[in-house]
């Protein structure tokens, strides 16, 4: 895991009273935390003036894309081709015409989801499991889809109880309008965008970020977090495509400020500044940096967007992007206080780093094989490379492959890696919080995986490898399906050095336990 | 679902027509090959769209249902085919891209709503299920399994389920192929292949037997709407239904690219 180190980027707290956070000149009271510690963002009520303003565009655009469906509970059901949805088969089946509008001009609505029950059990704590609340028993989710004739609206629900009670702002897991005219998409709301062709968080697969707070959710789409984003991409022919996207304000990767997900690096962040402070008031002040830090800003200034362009060409599937942004991760400013000789850091203020970043990706298949690579070179502001404030510049990329071997067994192997630049200019510890850490780091990540007596019986195990970190992480898996239900059984095994990314939560081995329906 | 089964679902349209012949019968005088041949090269289509019902039943009798969208184009010399997962709820919405490279490997490509992108994906092992059915990649793709990869011997002509047939034996060229040998019953008016034994390699014993239960006039052409593969030593079996299936329909050139898997859109 990068370390924190502070830069020129956008300052998102400085030292004030414990309650308040200052942002763009203004001071406005903290926003509420959820019961890990971390804020979360524009949450109604709040302070904040850009997310009710967005709130407000979203709900403008979802009204526009309703209208134009013109919506009512059970109207079933057009798209421009195809059979229509499953249930309308005895209307398609009656009708005579073509596929094309087959099922008809009104407006489809579609209703799915999933209800969850489920159990995290930590070896060692068994008594964990019981101290549940339902809240963290419990992950239904819901999802409505309409689909018009020029226009689709997809809302997504996620109601998980405990969200209700301290992050109402993720109940709303994704919200869009899209437009289609001609070769033109237009969509916008809150968004999961995946860029890149790796199959999980690869280096061009920047516009969400990522939620770290529970390690138990390993799907990736699952931990990508939605962002108000308006895109529009221009269909260039069959298989080419230009997009481009602009993401309103940011937000960093969400990391458990004091729960068992606490990584290490945000830990020693409050030990290195509440150490030496003397007072209650000092060290709240602290924890409201470190805690801010992980808050939106939806201000249009710190905006981020990018141009991606893809294409085929032969049996090479290619593309290109560029993006200008934050780095997800917050960089800490850490000052020597005191007087000589007894000088002590102290963080002083959490920024998140601006950057470039030029990327390409390819993917392939030879040999039975599906080959994929990304590579992208991230350059910072510290383009000397001295500024012990902000990250270094960086490349970063993704090898992998998948290839189903024997017996229908799929192995999938993805190769994740970053190299500092510059890495010389590195200054000295506390200041430089790059110094110490390693200029190459890498990741490879492995998974087998195979299904049994007709689909209802599946098995994978995924391997975490950090190489130079010298941890592990293995993800076994195992779920049966009845019918449209499934009961399933998934373990976490942390291990290797306490300093890697997953090393550190060697204490955090898990079991889990549940049962799904998905409707 | 897993991404390997779905990589066997390009010839999923085609499947239904390869059990289906229905060229009228010209009998006399001709080889097994040539049999063979006009069973599998009897329909003149540009293209198919279907809607099929796959119900698999377990040892103990259970049933699950796929409910699976199909069009296909076989326009300018090669095929292509977008496979859409309507049921269960755990895929819908997954679809899937195949596009014929004549001399060449196919493209194709998935788009899975959990992955929220397209992916390249290559072909998959022949002798795999089929999205859990009782099909192998093989029985889908044998539609288009030219002649020349197998010997036939026409071993007798007989009745089958009141229909005159003749019995043909195919052995495949290559040894790697998933079965020791395929006895088929195709019809000697209509040339549908009413059953087929599937023999395994290692025994020399049928595995699998597959049988047409329904025929329907479709568009003039006689279609098989139901037919059932059964595993006969899992005691296990799959039966298609073709609830909907539509020859020439016209179908947007939209439909056969990326875009389309990414929108559901042409």
């Amino acid at each position: 895991m990068k370390q924190f180190i502070q830069g020129r980027g956008r300052p998102l707290s400085e030292a004030g009273s414990p309650h308040t956070v200052t942002k763009g000149g203004t001071t406005m009271k903290h926003p509420r935390t959820n019961h890990t510690g971390i804020s979360r963002f524009g949450s109604l009520g709040t302070a904040f003036i850009a997310p009710r303003t967005l709130w407000k565009a979203l709900l403008a655009l979802l009204a526009l894309g309703l209208s134009t469906l013109g919506l009512g509970p059970a109207r079933l059901s057009a798209q421009d081709f195809g059979f229509g949805p499953a249930d309308a088969t005895e209307a398609s089946q009656a009708a005579s015409g073509s596929a094309v509008g087959a099922a008809g001009t009104g407006p489809a609505l579609t209703i799915s989801g999933t209800a969850t029950i489920q159990g995290n059990l930590f070896v060692g704590e068994p008594e964990a499991l019981w101290d549940q609340s339902l809240g963290d028993l419990v992950y239904p989710k819901l999802t409505l889809e309409g689909r018009g004739s020029k226009v689709e609206t997809y809302l997504a629900f996620n109601l998980r109880p405990s969200y209700l009670e301290t992050a109402s702002s993720r109940i709303l897991d994704e919200a869009w309008v899209r437009l289609f005219a001609g070769p033109l998409t237009l969509d916008g709301g809150f968004m999961k965008v995946t860029w890149g062709k790796a199959d999980s968080q690869g280096p061009l697969d920047v516009l969400n970020p990522l939620d770290y707070t529970d390690f138990t959710v390993t799907d990736s789409k699952e931990r990508k977090i939605a962002q108000p984003m308006i895109r529009l991409s221009w269909n260039i022919g069959d298989f080419t495509k230009l997009e481009g996207i602009g993401v309103i304000g940011f937000q960093g990767n969400q990391y458990d400020l004091s729960g068992r997900w606490q990584p290490d690096q945000l830990g020693s962040l409050v030990a290195i500044s509440t150490q030496n402070s003397q007072t209650a008031e000092q060290i709240l002040n602290i924890l409201s940096i470190l805690s801010a830090a992980l808050q939106a800003d939806r201000s249009l200034d710190h905006s981020q967007g990018g141009l991606r362009f893809t294409t085929t060409t032969g049996s090479v599937d290619w593309g290109i992007q560029y993006f200008y942004g934050y780095l997800p991760n917050p960089a800490a400013k850490i000052v020597l206080a005191g007087t000589f000789p007894t000088l002590y850091p102290v963080l002083q203020s959490l920024a998140y780093n601006r950057y470039h970043q030029a990327g390409l990706d390819a993917a392939t298949v030879f040999a039975g094989f599906n080959l994929r690579f990304e590579g992208a070179a991230n350059i910072t502001e510290d383009t000397s490379g001295n500024d012990p404030t902000v990250y270094n510049p960086h490349l970063a990329f993704s090898l992998g492959f998948d290839r189903d071997v024997v017996a229908g067994i799929n192995l999938n192997v993805q190769y994740n890696g970053t190299y500092r630049l510059m890495d010389d200019k590195v200054g000295p510890k506390p200041i430089d919080i790059e110094a110490g850490t390693k200029a190459f780091t890498d990741r490879l990540t492995t998974r087998l995986s195979q299904s049994l007596f007709q689909d209802t019986l599946k098995w994978e195990c995924t391997i975490l490898w950090g190489i130079q970190d010298k941890d592990y992480l293995i993800i076994p898996k195992i779920s049966w399906a009845i019918g449209d239900g499934e009961i399933f059984a998934q373990g976490g095994i942390f291990g290797g050095d306490s300093a890697g990314l997953v090393g550190q939560y060697d204490k955090n081995d898990y079991i889990t336990l549940g049962m799904k329906y998905t409707f | 679902m897993n991404t390997g089964m779905l990589k066997r679902l390009s010839l999923l349209g085609s499947l239904g027509l390869f059990w289906a012949a229905f060229i009228s019968a010209q009998t006399s005088n001709l080889t097994a090959t040539q049999i063979i041949e006009k069973s599998r090269n009897r329909i003149q289509r540009e293209t198919v769209s279907t809607r099929a019902r796959m119900v698999i039943t377990a040892k103990d009798g259970s049933t699950t249902e796929r409910l699976v969208d199909q069009y296909s184009s076989y326009t300018g010399g090669r095929s292509r085919t977008v496979v859409i997962f309507q049921k269960p709820a755990s895929v819908a919405g997954t679809r899937f891209l195949t596009i014929e490279n004549p001399g060449k490997e196919e493209d194709r490509w998935i788009f899975l709503p959990s992955l929220g992108k397209v992916r390249r994906i290559a072909g998959s092992e022949g002798s795999g299920s089929f999205v859990g059915t009782d099909f192998s990649y093989d029985d889908i793709s044998s539609a288009d399994r030219k002649a020349d990869k197998d010997t036939h011997q026409l071993l007798r002509q007989e009745t089958y389920n009141g229909r005159p047939c003749y019995v043909i034996e195919s052995r495949p060229i290559d040894p790697s192929y998933q079965y020791a040998k395929i006895i088929s019953w195709i019809d000697t008016e209509t040339f549908i292949a009413h059953k087929m034994e599937l023999y395994d390699k290692k025994s020399d014993k049928p595995i699998k037997l597959f049988e047409v239960l329904k025929v329907e006039d479709k568009q003039g052409r006689l279609t098989p709407v139901e037919s059932r593969m059964t595993s006969l030593q899992k005691g296990t079996s799959t039966t298609i239904y073709v609830d909907i299936i539509k020859y020439d329909d016209p179908i947007p050139e939209g439909v056969f690219t990326t875009r389309f898997l990414e929108t559901g859109r042409p």
